[in-house]
């Protein structure tokens, strides 16, 4: 045992997945559900046991697979192994690509010759069903190379993107959160497991399966227009495909890195989230896509600008939610500001901060397409400025929800966050709309046209339906109810912060007159605020920071 | 010349600092008992020599290496055995010291005598192919230190090794210990159990409430700070307790029939001139011993220290 397979991390797995028993039950388990099927169905068995041999695929790659890839960091970090990995000098690359495919090795070996026997029963099958290709055109559509190699393409991009995607949010869950106990922190599993599944449903049983049966994806085959390519839908699903694999897979070694503890700049997330927004800005021009959602038709000039703002902002929403729970990155970046090192200060930067410039730049480019009217045959009904209004109440009810984020973490105890992070998403979106809502609408008629109006700018009358501007994202002209709510919501956020945390100062001044004194505290105590107050308990060894 | 030197070292949980401008240097060769009261910060001040977890600020340099510029760096020069450490249960323990050689891209041609070389070191090359799910708790302890120096590392970092451990095995891991000294390893070795620790350590680091609250050079306390005498007195220790108190530099502590307990300052001269006095003034001295130093005595009089100290700070505050 001197040489390893490719990896150590691959080698080990395929210690704790491979046995000789293990590797002869998937041919004997494959044999026996084809004979099975061979016995009972007649001259259409091939085919039966092909499509039934893709849904075992799918069981295997889609389901088994999503959850090995998505419990494998779970259990090296309970069982603490993760920390002696990650003392290793071994290269980040062959770690990561030890664990997705190690993890998924057994599933893999499974699966691929799952999938070759149901290509090769499709052939047999078709053939036997069928006819001749010569003299069957159908015949012809369902066997070509083309459908094949789509189909196996689908088939393996299906497990590949589904199991490093369903890895890389388990990671996520943990990069970066320190606890006192190392087996305490806890990657994502429920959430990791449901996006691998999401992936694999759509390229596997969406896409892959079938190429294979229809010979195309659609009910026929269909174009799709990027930006100004034109291409078959089956080659853009798989150039989409490719592109978020290699984002995945740079997400995951990135991550990685950190938990390696390399020092990271948030450039490789500003690139992704560059890369993904104008990615999925050039659909906005497929006509085609327009003219089966003939209802957006009038926003198509705007299109392109708004999916590459909403893209970035959700990116840049999600980043701010996630490090809103750890505040101590935004003290380093205080410290190393202090010491003028400004590679630290960059390292340190959150990487929110690095997409909400992507997220301005689309603002500002939203608002140069504005000045266009609005083309289509019901341009004439939309004013132009409720496209501003939308985007700037998004920035802005994002920015807010990232305020209140921050005070809550600032305020609370780190296992009390997740709770009243619950409460203020319920208050917020749900109680205080409804009951703002049932006392403003009680005795009131609801006139749409009158609604529709001072949407158009007409009149001054206020509606009642413009309380929802209040709570939520709106796209109404005039910056009364477009951008004055969010604002002042930002403004009571930030007086709340102040005063609680001027009362917990008081707390804790008085715990610290009561409570024994730790030695050498009572000299530093000023000097050792660093971040945000916290709430003092008597009689604790550590000192609250503020 | 110093292997680890710690400035100003702060660190923060979420929310609460937990490390206060701790600094001390470890020399080379030496081995140091870090010891505290629970949650008094010592783990995690492990975790941030070993780069494991990223300070809030402060410099950390191990082997002239800043931990913090270059952790990767550093990760190759040390082995740490956590407390909470987990090992591979569904591998051999041979598979886990092989994996373990190949992650730490251990640099000999023949892995699998690496293995049984290592293996023979810990004491666990009898279990190399038993699963390592099936160990007993010192069984469990040896690989995992086995897994710790499988790169042959400059500094050992062993975090409560010793806990769980039944006797015999605590005297297989002090002896394993000062091997490893006798090898030139900086040791750094974190335990509650004191009497285990005087086996092999050099230095005590004392931590409590995440500041540290002393760190004492054995040896040179040892040498010239206080030290404790024996004196057996036939007839009654009682009776020449005055004329033992107006001794330089010694004072009573306790009395038990023969035997007084003193405290006494002075080095190795200093005692045996307090020898020939006693003898000079005609005390029946039948038997006169350095009391063995203990980390625990050292320990404890840092702790008894503290309350002084809290109070005359305390007084001085109200001034």
């Amino acid at each position: 045992m001197n040489r390893y397979f490719l990896s150590p991390e691959l080698q080990r797995q395929i210690w704790l997945r491979f046995s000789w028993l293990r590797v002869l039950l998937i041919p004997v388990a494959l044999m026996c559900i084809i004979y099975s099927h061979y016995m009972i169905y007649n001259e259409n068995w091939a085919l039966v046991t092909s499509s039934r041999l893709i849904w075992v695929y799918f069981i295997l790659v889609g389901i088994w697979g999503n959850h090995e890839a998505a419990n494998t960091m779970r259990e090296e970090v309970s069982t603490n192994t993760w920390d002696m990995q990650r003392m290793t000098p071994q290269g980040t690359a062959s770690l990561v690509f030890g664990k997705v495919f190690g993890a998924t090795s057994y599933v893999w070996y499974a699966g691929i010759l799952t999938m070759l026997a149901a290509l090769v029963l499709h052939h047999i099958g078709v053939r036997a069903f069928y006819g001749p290709i010569e003299t069957s055109p159908s015949t012809a559509r369902l066997v070509t190379p083309y459908a094949s190699l789509y189909f196996v393409f689908f088939m393996v991009m299906g497990g590949i993107l589904a199991h490093a995607t369903a890895f890389l949010a388990s990671l996520d869950g943990m990069v970066g959160k320190v606890e006192a106990d190392p087996r305490h922190r806890r990657p994502r599993i429920v959430i990791a497991f449901l996006a691998g599944f999401g992936v694999s449903w759509f390229l596997i049983r969406r896409a892959g399966a079938r190429m294979l049966e229809n010979g195309h994806i659609y009910g026929s085959r269909r174009m799709v227009e990027w930006f100004n390519f034109e291409m078959p839908m089956e080659m853009f699903i798989g150039f989409g495909a490719l592109f978020f694999t290699l984002w995945v897979f740079v997400g995951i070694y990135r991550l990685a890195r950190a938990e390696m503890m390399y020092s990271l700049t948030p450039i490789c997330w500003f690139l992704a989230v560059a890369a993904i927004s104008l990615f999925a800005g050039g659909i906005a021009f497929d006509s085609g896509m327009v003219a089966r959602n003939s209802i957006f038709e009038f926003a198509r000039s705007y299109a392109f600008p708004f999916y590459v703002f909403s893209l970035s902002l959700g990116a840049t929403y999600y980043a701010m939610l996630a490090q809103a729970g750890d505040l101590r990155r935004y003290g380093r970046m205080a410290e190393a500001f202090r010491a003028r090192r400004w590679r630290k200060v960059f390292e340190n930067m959150p990487q929110w901060m690095a997409s909400f410039v992507i997220v301005l730049a689309a603002f500002s480019f939203v608002l140069y397409v504005v000045r266009q009217p609005v083309q289509g045959p019901f341009g004439f009904l939309v004013k132009p400025e409720i496209f501003i209004s939308l985007a700037a109440s998004l920035m802005l009810f994002a920015l807010r929800d990232g305020l209140a984020m921050h005070v809550i973490s600032a305020l609370s105890s780190g296992h009390s966050q997740k709770f009243e992070r619950s409460v203020y998403y319920v208050l917020v979106y749900f109680l205080l709309p409804a009951v703002h809502l049932s006392i403003a609408l009680k005795g009131l008629q609801i006139n749409p046209m009158r609604f529709f109006g001072i949407i158009q700018g007409e009149g001054t009358g206020f509606h009642p339906l413009m309380y929802f501007g209040w709570y939520y994202p709106n796209p109404f002209p005039g910056a009364t109810i477009a951008f004055l709510p969010v604002i002042v919501q930002m403004v009571f956020i930030g007086i709340c912060y102040l005063v609680l945390r001027g009362r917990s100062n008081d707390e804790d001044a008085a715990a610290d007159t009561d409570a024994p004194q730790a030695p050498f505290s009572g000299k530093n105590t000023k000097a050792e605020r660093v971040l945000f107050t916290e709430k003092s308990t008597k009689g604790e060894d550590v000192t609250w920071t503020s | 010349m110093n292997m680890i030197e710690v400035k100003n070292l702060n660190f923060d949980y979420p929310g609460k600092r937990v490390l206060h401008n701790v600094s001390f240097t470890i020399k080379a060769g030496s081995a140091t008992a870090l010891v505290g009261p629970n949650g008094a910060g010592k783990t995690t001040l492990l975790r941030c020599l070993v780069a494991l977890d990223r300070p809030h600020s402060g410099d950390i340099t191990v082997g002239g290496i800043d931990v913090t510029e270059n952790p990767r760096a550093v990760h190759r020069q040390i082995g740490y055995l956590s407390d909470f450490f987990g090992l591979f249960n569904d591998l051999t323990v041979r598979q886990c010291l092989t994996y373990m050689s190949w992650s730490q891209q251990v640099s000999v041609k023949n892995v699998a005598a690496h293995v049984e070389k290592i293996a023979k070191d810990v004491m666990i090359d009898n279990m190399l192919d038993r699963k390592a799910g099936v160990l007993s708790r010192g069984y469990r302890q040896r690989l995992g230190i086995g897994l710790a120096l499988v790169h042959d590392p400059a500094i050992v970092i062993l975090d409560e090794p010793a806990s769980g451990m039944d006797p015999e095995a605590r005297i297989q891991l002090s002896r394993l210990v000062r091997d490893l000294r006798a090898r030139g390893k900086t040791l750094i070795v974190s335990s509650h159990i004191l009497n285990e620790l005087e086996d092999y350590c050099t230095d005590m680091l004392i931590i409590r409430a995440g500041r540290v609250a002393e760190h004492v050079l054995l040896s040179d306390h040892e040498a010239r700070t206080v030290r404790h005498l024996r004196i057996s007195l036939q007839g009654g220790a009682a009776a020449h307790a005055d004329a033992l108190a107006a001794q330089t530099g010694l004072s009573v502590e306790s009395i038990d029939g023969d035997v007084a307990l003193c405290r006494f300052e002075g080095d190795d001269a200093a005692q045996r001139a307090l020898l020939a006095a006693l003898a000079g003034l005609g005390m029946p001295v039948y038997n006169f011993s350095a009391a063995a130093h203990s980390l625990q005595d050292a320990y404890m009089r840092v702790t008894e220290k503290e309350p002084a100290a809290k109070s005359a700070g305390k007084e001085g505050g109200d001034a």
